[in-house]
Parts: structure tokens; C-alpha cells; sequence
């Protein structure tokens, strides 16, 4: 099994478009998120669809791809059997596993938001997979959090009943992965500014694949501009449409984006009291904002 | 590479060893010396320009009865324990004989009566120091921008090394503006280069690194001042505070700026035509790495420039309680591409930058803070070091950090050593060895780092900065290793 690749970011930090990007490269596979280290069973994933059933569309629609070949209606319904018969003490380790034994030898990548959210989550794929590589995506903390607000007002994005504020959608999970890199090898690590590999993919991505030790030639550098081509990078069945960000499964082609100029200094949109706090400002202006 | 370079990189020189380094004897120095960033060789002799140390804690305390504060008179520094020496003590500039081991006292601050009618010493530091023939020196001169307690920064000149002279045009001409010191001195095709540093409002010491002037001043004619800036303030960037290192390499003058909201950059011009000249943006975001603020050192070593960076650290608050961040090291060709040496392996819009070196910042240590001089010497490049331990800022208010990491942070402290810093060398700028992770062996526990590093034909010389001066315990040391002595 080739060492897999974890995109690390907050839920709207590009990860979607980064994730297939990368994963079109010939020698990678980008996964809908699977969200499967939320729990570290299979009886503990259940009791995480339980309370939240989208948060399972991707991981069916993974198993229907990678195991059954396809995601029509029956193959979502048979991954969804296939998952139920399996051993409810079974690690989702495991389950990851199996679908990178299917994979034909491509890496996964895998960009589950929900993992820099749930407690243990990193702690898990860190004991699972000690060999992975970590992508650390950061996206400016306005941006990323009006994006969030913006998703949670239309009921595209479950928040769990919290409130929503700075700390708890931009900072604390980027603290969690600083945290955890601090443990990582310092090769297997890497950061980048989701800003400057969307507003300029034809100078980072090689630099990712040199990173990533893969295919650097202008035809797998192609592919990755190429993001729509990923089984993924589409509307799944009606018994699993979404597994990612609609807004990219609705138009995945990478589209020109430009940087627009975004302070640290202001309140959010939403709220004149939620601003950022000294500590943020310096991990945003740490990361290059 | 020169030809110069390959031989030596061709010879088998012996570096020098730890046990190599004999502290050099001094006498007269004033107790409030602490330390030298301004040292050089000249006419067979070692000249060492002292810095006094602070009058309280980071100096501003005292600051605060200037005009920022709008306080009175001691409201504030009398209640801070200060660092060591007399008001009357400052900066000094000493000629050493190594033959003889004869210091002669050469330059001594003048007595002023300053703002407050009290008559005191009115130079704090030399900082800047430099071996210049402009088109109006018939022979190589000795330059030296002396800082002041609370008025403006004086060149002083010597052409026979026992005899100085104070230059015309304080404050690099700029009128009564709070200019109170200079960073750098660098010659170029018959010219003199300087930057204006820190900022008193009043007297004392508000900020020793950022200024109100990022300009690099130029004169042919340093002795009558005749000063001109010759870039858009700040090279048109509000975040560029300051012009911390100004070196000339191949034709071409390089300035490296302290920018503490985007990172630190470096721009170059080959100065021709009227100034202002035409300037180029070579590094920028602190070589993509924002968090290092301020160039600490840079140094044109086998045909390339090595730029040292790091985050400023200039008090307990902001963004120091963040840290430790390791120093670190970037390398800069004549054609603008450049490698990382030391540092955390990032993406550029340069390309995939690795350490060279093969290890992170700090040379793999994280609690360096500063490599912060550079020497070449017998074909090796030394380099000098301070640590982030010995004032640990970054323990105080740590709510971004679990329990874990902050316990983990305590212990690396609790484990540092009475006067470390570290010595490196390299041959090839990449392979880097330690002559000591340390300090010397029975030197004073006080000293936290080497602020500066002197090449001369009797050796290399090492000057340790002290955290107090000699009254209080502490005070400037000397160290020197000879290659013929080995």
C-alpha cells in the first residue's frame, strides 16, 4: 500500500478542489470525505451516521467506486450492505486500507473536514498511517469564516448546534494540526497557502508532486489542472449526492481565481463583535495573511 | 565562484576548535560595556566599538520620560532596576595591539547636558562600523556611526586609526528629527552607504531597530555629511520599518528590511544614474516564511550572499510570547535565485525550497533565536548564534498551546546552560559543524549570544554579548583563535 496523503484544513478552506487536483495525478486518488477517523470502529462511525447520515455519502460513495467500480443507485445500496457486514469492531484503519488496496496502486488522498474537528481524529490516522503525509491547507481566517457562516445559513454545513465564532472555525484547528505536525517528520509535512496554489496551480502543484516524490512531467502535471476527470468530482445517486462540497460536485473545473485582498482588523459581517483576537492575527499572519 | 574561493575551498585548513579560543585580556573598558556589534581590523590593529547597557529594562523605561510618554522625569526609570554603569558611561571605541596586547582608548562619548539639564554621556552604542575610500578620502578610512542617548547619530572618522573626527550633518542631515543611530556602513565604487535605526522620542531607547527614515542614505563625502536617501521610503512598503543589513556584492548593493507584518525583504540595485535608484524585490514575505521579521546578519561568502533571519524580539509582549521560532538561513546567487540553508521546507513562488543543510531552523536547534554575525575565516565561514532560553517570553500567556506542549516548552528551559550560544562553521555552506552549542568554557554566565565576529590576520575574533555590564556582573568579552597557534 503507497503511503496515503491527508489534507488537513477548517471545512471551506479549498480543500475539495485541492483534493482533486492532486488526486487526478496519475499515481494519486482523491476520496470524497469519508470522515473516517471521526470514530476509531466501525460501531463508533455508525453512531457518527447515526446522528449525522450525511457525513456517510462519502465514504459510500468511496466503497462503491473503489469496490464495486461505479456509483449507481444499487452499487451505493450494496457498499451500504458491504459496510453493514462488516465486523463492528473492525477499525476504520481497516476500512482504509481496503479501499487503498483498491485503489490499483494509486495513493489516497483524503480531505475530510470533520477531522480536524472531532477530537482524536488526527491522533488516529497518525497511529494508523505513521508513514502518511500531511497537506496543511490554510485559507485567509475572513474568508474561511464568512464561507462558513455563509454554509451553515443555507444548511449545507452542519455545526453541531454550536456557535460559530473565529476560535472555533478557524484557529483551534489549525492549533490541532500544528499540533499534531510537531510530532510528524519534518518530509512528511508540508503547508501551503490555499490562496497561492489557486491563484497560481501551475507553479505549486509540481512542487507538490516533487514533495510528494511523483510524477512531474507536464502529462501528470496536466491532470491535476484537470480536477472534473476525478469519479468523484460529480453529483453521486440519489442515495448519495453530495460526500463534498456541492458548490464543487456542481462545477468542479478549476476556474481562474484571483486574491482579493482580505484585513484581520475588522468584524466579521455577521456579528461587530466577533473580530479576531491577538492570538489569531498571529497564526494568520504566521501562515502569510 | 572566485578564484579566490576555490583555493581556498581547495586547501586543507584546519578549522578551529573549541579548545582552540583564548579569551583576550581587557582593561579600562567602562562598566556599563556589554557588548560590541561594531568591531573591525585596521591598520594592524582591532578597533572595538562598545555598546553601553540599557538604562532599565529594554531601555523603555527610560524611554518613557521622552516625549512619547508625555510622563515626568523618573516617573518610570527610577522604579526599574537598570542594567549596569553610570549615565556618564558610553559608547567608547578601543584600538587594540595584539602584538603588545596594548588597548588604547581612542574615542570616548562626550558629556552632554541633556533634555532634562542633567549632564551625562551622549553616546549609547557603536552599530555601525566600516572601511570606506569615497571619491573624497585619499586613502582608507575608518568610519563608525556612533548612536546617542537622546540626540542623533554621529560618523566619526579616523585615517590613522588614533585620531577621530566627528562628521558634519547629524542624523544624516535630516534636521531635528529622532534619528538617533545607524545600522550599517557599506562602501561601493567610491560611496558610502548607512541606514538611520532606532527611535528614542525624547532620550533613552523606545525601539532599537525600527526607525521613522527606512532610507539608505548615500554620500560621497562622508566627512561633510552631504548625505542623499536613495530609495522610496520604505521601497514604497509602510511595512518596511527599518533597513537592518545594507551589503555590497558583485557591483551591486543589497537591503535587507525588517517587516513585522508580512516578513522581511531583501532588494537590490547596481546604483547608477540619479538616485532614487532603481531597486528590485529579490526575497519578500520573509523568504515565504512571514514569521521572520528582521534580517539578523548577511554575508557574501563563496561567490553568494547568506541572509540570516529570524523573528524581532524586542520586549515581553506581542508577538514574542508566541515563540520560540528557530533562526533562519537563506542564500542569495548574483542571478537572484537562491536556496534555503536552514529552515522549515516550504512552497515558493521560487519553487520547492528545502533546506540544504539538511536541517530546520537553527540548525536543527529550535530555541536558536538570531544567527546573528558572520565571519569568513582560513577558508571557513563561522557563524554566531543567540538563544530564545535565557529570556523565555514564550512561556507567559500561552493559550494557543496544549498543557503538553507548554510543559514540553518549560523543560527544553529549565534545561539551558549559564551562558550558551552556539559557534558553526562550513566550508561549503552546507555541512555545518559546531564549535561549541555552549558558549566558552569559564566564560562569564551572563553572555547569551555572539554579536560579533572579526576576521583579522591574528585570528578570529569573537565578541559574546552580556545581558548587563560589568558593574552589575557582567561586561564585554573577547575571544580570539589563531589558525598559526593550533
Amino acid at each position: 500500500m503507497r503511503e496515503p496523503l491527508f489534507i488537513l484544513a477548517p471545512a471551506r478552506s479549498f480543500t475539495s478542489v485541492v483534493c482533486g487536483m492532486i488526486g487526478n495525478h496519475p499515481e494519486m486518488l482523491g476520496l470524497p470525505e469519508t470522515n473516517l477517523f471521526a470514530a476509531g470502529t466501525l460501531d463508533g462511525l455508525r453512531q457518527v451516521h447515526h446522528a449525522r447520515p450525511r457525513f456517510a455519502t462519502g465514504l459510500l460513495r468511496a466503497i462503491a467506486q473503489l469496490g464495486l467500480g461505479g456509483q449507481t443507485e444499487e452499487d451505493v445500496d450494496a457498499a451500504q450492505r458491504w459496510l453493514n457486514e462488516q465486523a463492528g469492531s473492525m477499525s476504520t484503519a481497516d476500512l482504509f486500507r481496503d479501499l487503498a488496496d483498491w485503489a490499483d496502486g494509486r495513493a489516497l488522498i483524503d480531505k475530510s473536514p470533520m477531522h480536524v474537528f472531532r477530537e482524536g481524529a488526527l491522533d488516529r490516522i497518525i497511529d494508523a498511517f505513521p508513514g502518511a503525509r500531511f497537506l496543511h491547507l490554510t485559507r485567509h481566517p475572513r474568508d474561511n469564516c464568512e464561507s462558513i457562516y455563509e454554509m451553515s445559513n443555507s444548511g449545507t454545513l452542519a455545526q453541531g448546534g454550536r456557535e460559530l465564532t473565529p476560535d472555533r472555525m478557524w484557529l483551534k484547528p489549525h492549533l490541532r494540526i500544528m499540533e499534531l505536525m510537531e510530532t510528524v517528520p519534518a518530509d512528511q509535512h508540508m503547508l501551503v497557502r490555499g490562496e497561492s496554489l489557486m491563484a497560481d496551480p501551475k507553479t505549486y502543484l509540481p512542487q507538490i508532486a516533487e514533495w510528494l516524490q511523483i510524477r512531474t512531467d507536464d502529462e501528470a502535471i496536466g491532470a491535476m489542472m484537470r480536477p472534473e476527470e476525478s469519479p468523484f468530482a460529480c453529483m453521486g445517486p440519489s442515495n448519495a449526492r453530495l460526500g463534498n462540497d456541492p458548490r464543487f460536485l456542481q462545477s468542479p473545473k478549476l476556474r481562474p481565481f484571483k486574491e482579493k485582498p482580505s484585513d484581520l482588523d475588522t468584524p466579521l459581517s455577521w456579528d461587530s463583535a466577533l473580530v479576531f483576537d491577538e492570538t489569531l492575527r498571529h497564526y494568520a499572519m504566521t501562515f502569510g495573511y | 565562484m572566485t578564484s579566490t574561493s576555490a583555493q581556498k575551498r581547495s586547501s586543507d585548513a584546519r578549522p578551529l576548535q573549541l579548545e582552540d579560543f583564548r579569551r583576550v585580556e581587557m582593561t579600562n573598558f567602562n562598566e556599563s560595556t556589554r557588548t560590541s556589534q561594531a568591531a573591525i581590523w585596521y591598520r594592524d590593529a582591532l578597533y572595538v566599538g562598545t555598546g553601553r547597557a540599557m538604562l532599565g529594562f529594554m531601555g523603555r523605561y527610560t524611554a518613557k520620560q521622552g516625549d512619547q510618554a508625555g510622563a515626568g522625569p523618573g516617573r518610570f526609570g527610577a522604579m526599574r532596576p537598570d542594567t549596569g554603569g553610570r549615565e556618564e558611561d558610553g559608547a567608547q571605541v578601543w584600538r587594540y595591539v595584539p602584538g603588545t596586547n596594548e588597548w588604547t582608548l581612542v574615542y570616548n562619548s562626550p558629556l552632554v547636558e541633556g533634555r532634562d539639564g542633567k549632564v551625562r554621556a551622549r553616546d549609547r552604542s557603536v552599530r555601525a562600523i566600516g572601511i570606506c575610500q569615497t571619491s573624497s578620502d585619499s586613502e582608507p578610512a575608518l568610519y563608525l556611526g556612533v548612536g546617542s542617548l537622546e540626540r542623533q547619530v554621529v560618523f566619526v572618522r579616523s585615517t590613522d586609526g588614533i585620531n577621530f573626527e566627528e562628521c558634519e550633518e547629524q542624523g544624516f542631515g535630516l534636521g531635528d528629527v529622532d534619528v538617533p543611530s545607524a545600522r550599517n556602513i557599506a562602501e561601493l565604487d567610491g560611496r558610502m552607504y548607512s541606514t538611520p535605526t532606532g527611535k528614542n522620542f525624547g532620550r533613552g531607547m523606545w525601539d532599537d531597530n525600527l526607525t521613522d527614515y527606512p532610507f539608505v542614505f548615500e554620500t560621497s563625502d562622508p566627512l561633510h555629511g552631504h548625505w542623499r536617501p536613495v530609495n522610496e521610503a520604505g521601497f514604497g512598503d509602510g511595512n518596511n520599518h527599518s533597513i537592518n543589513e545594507l551589503v555590497a556584492f558583485e557591483g551591486c548593493l543589497y537591503a535587507a528590511t525588517i517587516n513585522d507584518r508580512r516578513g522581511f525583504q531583501v532588494w537590490k540595485t547596481r546604483p547608477e544614474g540619479d538616485p532614487p535608484y532603481r531597486w528590485t524585490r529579490i526575497l519578500e514575505n520573509g523568504a515565504w516564511r512571514p514569521i521572520s521579521s528582521v534580517p539578523s546578519a548577511m554575508k557574501v561568502y563563496n561567490g553568494a550572499l547568506y541572509i540570516c533571519a529570524t523573528l524581532q524580539r524586542q520586549g515581553r509582549n506581542g508577538r514574542d510570547r508566541f515563540g520560540p521560532f528557530p533562526a533562519e538561513m537563506i542564500r542569495v546567487y548574483p542571478d537572484d535565485t537562491w536556496d534555503l540553508v536552514s529552515g522549515t521546507p516550504r512552497f515558493t513562488p521560487n519553487g520547492f525550497k528545502r533546506p540544504t543543510s539538511g536541517m530546520l531552523g537553527g540548525l536543527g536547534d529550535y530555541f536558536t533565536h538570531v544567527f546573528w554575525r558572520m565571519a569568513e575565516y582560513d577558508g571557513w565561514l563561522y557563524m554566531g548564534t543567540a538563544g530564545w532560553k535565557w529570556m523565555p517570553t514564550y512561556l507567559r500567556d500561552r493559550n494557543d498551546l496544549t498543557p503538553e506542549q507548554l510543559q514540553w516548552l518549560q523543560e527544553q528551559t529549565n534545561a539551558r546552560v549559564d551562558g550558551e550560544f552556539s559557534l558553526w562553521r562550513t566550508r561549503d555552506g552546507d555541512h555545518w559543524e559546531a564549535v561549541t552549542r555552549t558558549g566558552f568554557p569559564g566564560a562569564n554566565p551572563l553572555n547569551y549570544g555572539i554579536r560579533e565576529l572579526i576576521s583579522t590576520p591574528v585570528g578570529l575574533y569573537v565578541f559574546p554579548t552580556c545581558k548587563v555590564g560589568a558593574s552589575k556582573g557582567g561586561g564585554l568579552e573577547i575571544w580570539n583563535a589563531h589558525k598559526d597557534h593550533l
